[in-house]
């Protein structure tokens, strides 16, 4: 892994996870790893599971949603998240015919945007409240670094790791 | 107006509740939009001026942007979902649209319209007459939304210009 990781308790996971020791350089710096990989000796290539264009698909959509919800926290007073399906998303938006290059523009894009608005907000922000129909009520923090754990979740099953 | 790269008419919004310039052909000025943005951005000074500065005018449209490609999703997604509005002024004030990067707005501005416009075209003709929940305005279609975002965009650019 070319980013170094440390373990954190996700709360919306209810698991022990793998995050970016530095969490806003290494997701700043994955959109660029998760492109390279599709070119890697090991990378899937439209075996079982989803493709490569479906995955980045899902991270565009993901990240877009990352974009709403972070900036709800920010200036709204403890909103309520609106969870989705994400297997209704990939149906219904066709995730298998989606174009890889204009999802990994978007997936970057965004999240170099959200990371900008994060900095801004600095530490203040992150501990701002939202909040879950399912999981209660916690800081934004917790939703980033859900997101930072679910970049290498995906990152490792394009590396077939 | 020469500003424009297609052909407009005055028409009733049925989500503003205005006359408004609204494109004859949507999904062209729906493409054209953050091109035409970035060329007047390119023309003017990002900051000083009465009302929102070019800057802060880039930072909306990225803004707004993401929710309309997250409520564009849910729309096609989920059974008439419930739309909530936003407080465009409070965004603008906690997101910090004053200071923001004018090339990460246009970036987040520009892909996300392309995502949308790949998702709407994908999703066939029909997908524009599905239909959401608005917490002011009620049923609502998603063409009307897609409407809205055409003539948004040009009143934006008339601002960027100083028109």
């Amino acid at each position: 892994m070319d980013i170094e990781t440390k373990t954190n308790h996700c709360p919306i996971c209810d698991a022990d996870v793998e995050i970016p020791a530095n969490l806003f350089a290494g997701m700043g710096d994955m959109p660029k790893v998760i492109a390279r990989a599709f070119k890697e000796p090991h990378a899937m290539g439209g075996g079982e599971g989803w493709t490569p264009s479906e995955i980045v698909a899902h991270l565009a959509d993901i990240e877009v949603t990352l974009g709403w919800r972070v900036r709800q926290v920010l200036a709204e007073d403890a909103p309520m998240l609106q969870p989705f399906d994400q297997d209704l998303w990939a149906e219904a938006l066709d995730y298998k015919a989606r174009d890889l290059a204009t999802s990994l523009a978007a997936y970057g894009a965004n999240r170099q945007l959200n990371l900008e608005i994060l900095r801004r907000a600095a530490e203040a922000g992150m501990e701002r409240l939202y909040r879950h129909p399912e999981f209660g009520d916690w800081p934004l923090r917790t939703v980033v670094e859900h997101i930072a754990d679910h970049d290498l979740a995906h990152l490792r099953q394009i590396r077939g790791e | 107006m020469s500003h424009y790269r297609f052909e407009t008419r005055p028409t009733p919004c049925v989500v503003c509740r205005a006359d408004v310039d609204q494109p004859l052909d949507v999904f062209a000025a729906l493409a054209a939009g953050p091109d035409m943005i970035a060329a007047a951005l390119a023309d003017v000074s990002p900051a000083a001026r009465d009302g929102w500065t070019p800057r802060e005018v880039a930072a909306h449209l990225a803004d707004l942007e993401v929710h309309r490609g997250v409520r564009v999703r849910r729309i096609l997604a989920e059974d008439r979902p419930n739309i909530e509005p936003l407080d465009q002024d409070a965004w603008a004030n906690a997101l910090h649209t004053t200071e923001r990067d004018v090339t990460y707005s246009l970036e987040t501005y520009t892909t996300n319209r392309h995502s949308i416009l790949e998702i709407l075209r994908l999703a066939s003709e029909a997908a524009l007459s599905r239909t959401y929940q608005h917490n002011v305005f009620g049923r609502m279609t998603l063409g009307a939304l897609m409407d809205h975002t055409t003539h948004h965009d040009l009143a934006h650019l008339r601002q960027i210009l100083g028109d």
